[in-house]
């Protein structure tokens, strides 16, 4: 079994994060975002991966090195001269993916859900066709490319309308698939997308199908949908009594993860959907809630961190007050008392002064 | 020497402005530091031993200083000081003067002297009142015409010299908002010219609103008055006089240099008028300095790791202390209020019984009678206050300040561009937890469970 994530850029959606790492790196409940995607594709059986990137990924290479040994597969960087948009990475590496007649699953690296790729995978195989895209039900589909099912086969893809003015479904493309290596075939080599291209084709063919993703579903590519994504997946873990979750005397209201070599001080009230990272240190009388702290940073006494990520190896001042979907980058410090409300933080800044309206802090 | 001290104090209709304060009490009964605004005044007028007797005179109903009246008098008696403070209520508005005329003859009753005191009660300052009367007497010493005694010595104050009055001079039309004094340095500072609100800056000392009048005065009144009834008895004279009124400033002030026998005691400390809630911020931290500096500074809160002064908490008070709270500078903390631990509050006024939860911040805020504040609530004015007005003009000099304030709206100085720097919470308001509270004036009695910002709450 093979395995495509599409990565892309660096993420400038999510600066200043990805203005110190490339976004895969950029933790998500404490794990590189592309480390969840790595693990359900050597889950569901994969040994080759390929990370389909456009920028030179000499941090990324490093970093992915161990994995590869953690999880027994082989992870090869699929490097784009130009961006080649969501097919034509499929076709770059069509050496690896077509090296045998296994389905190549193809993930988006932003998507965070539960990825039922076993699932997925037995689904594709008891059906016809030659590709299975992963739906997920949304509740404001006329913002979204809509799937239209087949009146007489079920699960087969008929059309798809973009955003639709009336309503004709609530199913969207979760930005997951499986294909058999032969789709690859149709894929010309140049920039091309697969859902306006590829897919369209298939459906001509009437070989294309969807699956219905159950649970949580989102795209975290920016500060606000990671934050909510963040609360989705904790949802979920507790859901799945994960042992991970913290159940210490100081969590309200659950959905807390905690590193174990994270440092809480007294009288601290966190959570609930809180993710502290490894060797955070959190001070006395501190208040977390809904936020992502990376590691080696510093909460002092007092601080309520609301809405928030906090970057790597950051300082948010006592009696300080973050909120409203601020982001600190890497090494940033907020001094004592300081209230930020939605300011995006660029590495290495001192904050001396309130931030009352969201802005970016150059 | 002096026996008499007038302090005028206005009426109900004139306090709008420190609404919603006002709404509970008069701006005067307002608590700074452990006494209200008045008590301040008076304390300063008590210094010159000579004062037996000191008048306030306004239009509000004689019950709303009752009870202040009456436990300082007797205050006054238990420490064998022979003073007696009395409320003269005016029947009406009468202007700034209208009530030294109604009340001429309780100001001359029993006065030893040749002069009397007069102090607008909205004034604070460091109150130099015995200079005063010492500069009367030494003009009157050194008189040419045998020990005449002057006219008048005016309050001189030279908005130079100290950080926070610079800051009333960064607006370049600021010399239209006062009266301006011109005196004459070779000749021991005699008032050459006084204007009012004048639109041209022909002097940096202003009219402090802080007299030693001679009691001659009252005959500038006089005149005054009579004109006044002839004018609305003038067929030819077309616009409404009301006779009642009299103006220190018009009928006073302007004729007195004239006259030639009037000094400016010139003052280069603290001054500030109080008209809105921001203004007691600023009397807040201006009237802690001056204890603080003064031998009076036991009333304060010992410094500690906890407490950076100045703090004026009261006894009553109960304040849970742990490691990392920290209250201060320029805090004034009522009676019977709880403070939760992990508190930070600076620069702000908590008024009697208020509660204050674990972990919540108070900034540039006044927090009135009975308030309850949660865990984690952050209640924050954003002005400059004192101390960062200080910072500023150390690092940048007061030219590059005066620059800074110009083209930065955002720097607003707490108590004089506009009120929407501060917080304020009427009297039994709830704040739940982690709410935050941001430049916001809350009427009594709401409840705050989201963020405001920005708002007023009626």
């Amino acid at each position: 079994m093979k395995g495509l994530i599409l990565v892309g850029g660096y993420g400038t959606r999510l600066r200043p994060l990805t203005l110190s790492y490339p976004k895969p790196l950029v933790e998500f409940a404490n794990r590189p975002m592309i480390l969840h995607q790595i693990e359900a594709l050597a889950n569901a059986g994969c040994t080759d991966i390929v990370l389909a990137v456009n920028y030179k990924p000499e941090v990324m290479v490093g970093a992915l090195k161990k994995y590869e040994e953690e999880y027994g597969v082989s992870i090869t960087f699929s490097v784009e001269e130009e961006p080649l948009g969501t097919a034509g990475p499929l076709k770059l590496a069509e050496k690896i993916l077509q090296k045998d007649n296994t389905p190549i699953f193809v993930l988006n690296s932003d998507v965070i859900c539960e990825y039922p790729l076993k699932d997925l995978l037995d689904f594709h195989n008891a059906h016809d066709g030659e590709a299975t895209i992963v739906a997920t039900k949304v509740d404001e589909p006329s913002k979204y490319g809509v799937i239209v099912h087949d009146r007489d086969v079920p699960n087969r893809i008929d059309r798809f309308v973009e955003k639709p003015v009336e309503f004709v479904g609530n199913r969207i493309n979760a930005g997951i698939y499986v294909l058999n290596p032969t789709v690859i075939d149709l894929i010309e080599m140049r920039p091309t997308s697969i859902e306006s291209e590829t897919f369209p084709l298939l459906v001509e063919q009437k070989k294309l199908y969807s699956y219905d993703l159950q649970g949580y579903w989102m795209d975290v590519g920016q500060p606000k949908d990671f934050l909510t994504g963040m609360c989705l997946y904790l949802s979920a873990q507790t859901k799945k009594n994960n042992p991970n979750l913290s159940q210490a005397d100081f969590i309200t209201g659950g959905n807390v993860l905690i590193d174990p070599s994270a440092k809480i001080g007294k009288g601290c009230s966190i959570g609930p959907n809180v993710v502290i990272g490894p060797n955070v240190v959190v001070g006395d009388g501190v208040r977390i809630v809904r936020s992502t702290i990376l590691k080696n940073s510093q909460i002092k006494d007092h601080a309520l961190v609301k809405s928030t990520i906090v970057g790597w190896n950051s300082t948010v001042g006592k009696w300080a007050r973050l909120e409203g979907v601020t982001v600190l980058g890497e090494d940033v410090t907020v001094k004592d008392e300081i209230y930020v409300n939605g300011g995006k933080v660029l590495p290495h800044k001192s904050i001396k002064d309130n931030v009352e309206t969201p802005q970016i802090i150059m | 020497m002096t026996s008499k001290a007038v302090i005028l104090i206005g009426g109900p209709s004139r306090g709008t402005r420190f609404r919603p304060l006002a709404l509970d009490q008069s701006k005067y009964l307002f608590p700074i530091a452990g006494k209200p605004l008045l008590a301040h005044t008076i304390d300063a007028i008590l210094k010159i031993d000579t004062v037996t007797e000191i008048l306030l005179i306004g239009f509000y109903e004689n019950s709303i200083f009752e009870d202040f009246i009456t436990d300082y008098n007797s205050k006054l008696r238990y420490s064998n000081v022979n003073c007696v403070i009395k409320y003269l209520k005016e029947f009406k508005a009468l202007g700034t003067a209208g009530g030294l005329y109604q009340f001429k003859d309780e100001i001359l009753k029993n006065n030893t002297s040749d002069n009397f005191l007069l102090i607008h009660g909205d004034i604070i300052c460091a109150f130099p009142l015995v200079q005063m009367i010492e500069k009367f007497e030494h003009v009157k010493a050194s008189s040419n015409q045998g020990k005449k005694s002057p006219d008048a010595i005016l309050f001189g104050v030279n908005l130079d010299h100290y950080n926070y009055d610079l800051m009333l001079t960064m607006n370049s039309t600021y010399h239209t908002s006062f009266g301006l004094i011109v005196a004459d340095p070779k000749e021991n500072d005699k008032v050459i010219h006084y204007v009012e609100k004048p639109e041209s800056k022909i002097s940096s000392v202003i009219n402090g609103g802080i007299y030693l009048f001679n009691i001659n005065v009252f005959k500038l009144l006089s005149d005054a008055k009579i004109e006044k009834i002839r004018k609305a008895n003038d067929e030819n004279y077309f616009d409404f006089i009301d006779e009642d009124t009299l103006s220190i400033e018009r009928d006073i002030l302007q004729k007195l240099p004239d006259l030639n026998q009037t000094y400016v005691y010139n003052y280069k400390g603290f001054w500030k008028t109080i008209k809105t809630p921001a203004d007691a911020i600023v009397a807040n931290e201006l009237y802690l300095d001056l204890i603080y500096q003064s031998k009076q500074n036991c009333s304060l809160a010992k410094p500690s790791i906890n407490i950076n002064p100045p703090v004026f908490a009261d006894k009553s008070t109960k304040i849970n202390y742990t490691k990392t709270s920290k209250i201060g500078p320029y805090v004034s903390i009522g009676k019977n209020c709880v403070i939760g631990s992990g508190c930070r509050i600076v620069n702000s006024i908590i008024l009697d019984g208020v509660e204050i939860g674990n972990n919540a911040i108070v900034k540039n805020s006044i927090i009135s009678k009975n308030c309850k504040i949660g865990n984690w609530t952050r209640i924050e004015g954003s002005g400059m206050n004192l101390v960062s007005i200080n910072e500023l003009i150390r690092k940048n000099g007061t030219s590059k300040m005066k620059a800074l304030l110009e083209t930065n709206e955002n720097f607003k100085v707490i108590g004089i561009r506009d009120s929407g720097n501060i917080t304020i919470l009427g009297s039994n308001v709830q704040v739940k937890d982690e709410v935050l509270v941001l430049n916001s004036f809350v009427l009594p009695s709401k409840q705050i469970g989201e963020d405001l910002k920005y708002e007023v709450i009626m």
